[in-house]
C-alpha cells in the first residue's frame, strides 16, 4: 500500500493488519474496534509529543468505531508521519497478552513511533 | 501561503534545512519571523495622504489589505514636518519675545490670539487608536489645500495567517531583498523549539544572531532610503550667516 494512501481510518487499519498478519476477515484476531481505539490513542500521543502536527487548530479527531464510516473518516496527518501512526497501532495492539507475539516487539514498535516523531533517525 | 510563488525559494530552503518540519509549522514560524522583522526594522514603509477638513480633528486612513500599522514614522504638511502631540509644546525658533510684554515676575502678556496655534497653521498629531490620526487643530483654507502626508511602518496582519487567502500581502521584491533575514529568522525559531526532530540550540543561537544583525542592517537601510550611505555633507546648523 502506498504511503500516500494512508488517509482514511480504514486504510490505517488495513495497513496495521498487514503488519499484524491479521488479514483474514473471517477470523480476525484483533477486532476493528480495538485497532480504531489504538489509532485514537495514537492521535492523543501525537498531540502530546508533536502538537505542531495538528496545526492550525489542534483539533483531535476521535473516531467512534461503532458509528463512523471508516472508509470516509480521514486522519489529518502529514504524510511524513503516517507510517509512525501505523507502528503505534500495531504496537499497541500487540501489548495485549497474546501468544502470537512478544512484549519486546510491541515495545519496539511503540518506541519506534516515539523516536520517529522526535528525531530524524 | 499555498499559492505564494515568491515564497517558494524560502519554503524550499527551509524544508531542506529542517528535516521533518510540516508545511503548517513552516507557515506559522515564517509568519512570526516576518512580523517580528517588520516590527523591529520599520523596513516596510507606506505613505498615505489625508485631506483635512474644517472642524474635523479625527481622520481615518486605510492601509493595504492584510497589513497593519506598526507605527507612524513621520508626518509632513506642505513639505514641513509636523510634530507629534506627545513631543511637548510646539515652539517656533522664529522671532523673539518683546521685552515690553514681559513683567518683572516672569509673567508674560501675549495676546492669546497671537499665540493661538490653530490660527497660524501650527498643529500636532497623535495616534490614539490604530488607523486613526487625531490633530490638535486644522489649518486654514489655504493650508488645507495640501494633504497631510503620513509615512507608516507596516507589518503583516494576523488574520492572513488564519484564513486561506493565499498570498501574504508582501510585495515580491521583499521576498528577494529580505530572503536571508527571513531564512535566518525562521531557522532561529525552528531550531530553538524543544523536543522536535530538528531541535538544535547551537544552530538556533547562530541563526538568531544573524537574524538580529540583518534586522538592524535593514532598519538602517530603510531609514537611509535604501542608499549605500548617508550624505557626507551637512547643512550649516542654525542657517547661513
Amino acid at each position: 500500500m502506498a504511503l500516500a494512501a494512508l488517509e482514511t481510518v480504514e486504510q490505517y487499519i488495513s495497513e496495521a493488519r498487514v503488519l499484524l498478519q491479521d488479514t483474514d476477515a473471517s477470523v480476525y484476531r484483533y477486532s476493528t474496534k480495538e485497532l480504531v481505539d489504538a489509532l485514537n490513542f495514537g492521535i492523543l500521543e501525537i498531540k502530546r509529543l508533536r502538537a505542531d502536527l495538528l496545526l492550525p487548530r489542534f483539533e483531535l479527531p476521535w473516531t467512534d468505531p461503532a458509528t463512523a464510516d471508516l472508509s470516509a473518516v480521514k486522519v489529518p496527518l502529514d504524510p511524513m508521519y503516517r507510517p509512525s501512526l501505523v507502528f503505534y497501532i500495531v504496537g499497541r495492539a500487540q501489548l495485549r497478552d497474546d501468544e502470537s507475539t512478544t512484549d519486546s516487539r510491541a515495545a519496539g514498535l511503540m518506541g519506534k513511533f516515539t523516536s520517529q516523531l522526535l528525531t530524524v533517525t | 501561503m499555498s499559492a505564494c510563488i515568491p515564497a517558494d525559494r524560502l519554503v524550499q530552503t527551509l524544508t531542506v534545512q529542517v528535516p521533518g518540519v510540516t508545511a503548517d509549522m513552516l507557515n506559522l514560524q515564517l509568519f512570526n519571523v516576518i512580523d517580528e522583522f517588520f516590527r523591529k526594522s520599520n523596513a516596510w514603509r507606506y505613505e498615505v495622504d489625508i485631506d483635512m477638513k474644517e472642524g474635523a480633528l479625527d481622520y481615518g486612513f486605510a492601509v493595504p489589505n492584510d497589513t497593519m500599522v506598526v507605527r507612524e514614522l513621520n508626518v509632513t504638511h506642505n513639505g514641513m514636518p509636523v510634530a507629534n502631540t506627545q513631543s511637548g509644546a510646539v515652539q517656533s525658533s522664529v522671532g523673539r519675545i518683546d521685552s515690553s510684554e514681559l513683567f518683572p515676575d516672569g509673567d508674560v502678556a501675549i495676546d492669546p490670539a497671537v499665540s493661538d496655534l490653530a490660527g497660524n497653521n501650527l498643529f500636532t498629531w497623535a495616534i490614539y487608536r490604530p488607523e486613526y490620526v487625531t490633530l490638535t487643530g486644522v489649518p486654514d483654507a489655504e493650508g488645507r489645500q495640501y494633504p497631510l502626508k503620513m509615512t507608516l511602518a507596516l507589518t503583516v496582519k494576523h488574520g492572513c495567517l488564519e484564513c486561506e487567502c493565499g498570498d501574504w500581502p508582501l510585495e515580491e521584491w521583499m521576498w528577494d531583498t529580505y530572503f536571508q533575514a527571513f531564512l535566518d529568522g525562521a531557522l532561529w525559531k525552528l531550531y530553538g523549539i524543544p523536543a522536535k526532530p530538528w531541535s538544535n540550540p547551537t544552530y538556533a543561537a547562530y541563526h538568531g544572531k544573524r537574524f538580529r544583525n540583518a534586522t538592524a542592517f535593514h532598519r538602517q537601510e530603510a531609514k537611509r532610503g535604501f542608499t549605500f550611505a548617508t550624505q557626507t555633507w551637512r547643512f550649516p546648523r542654525g542657517g547661513w550667516t
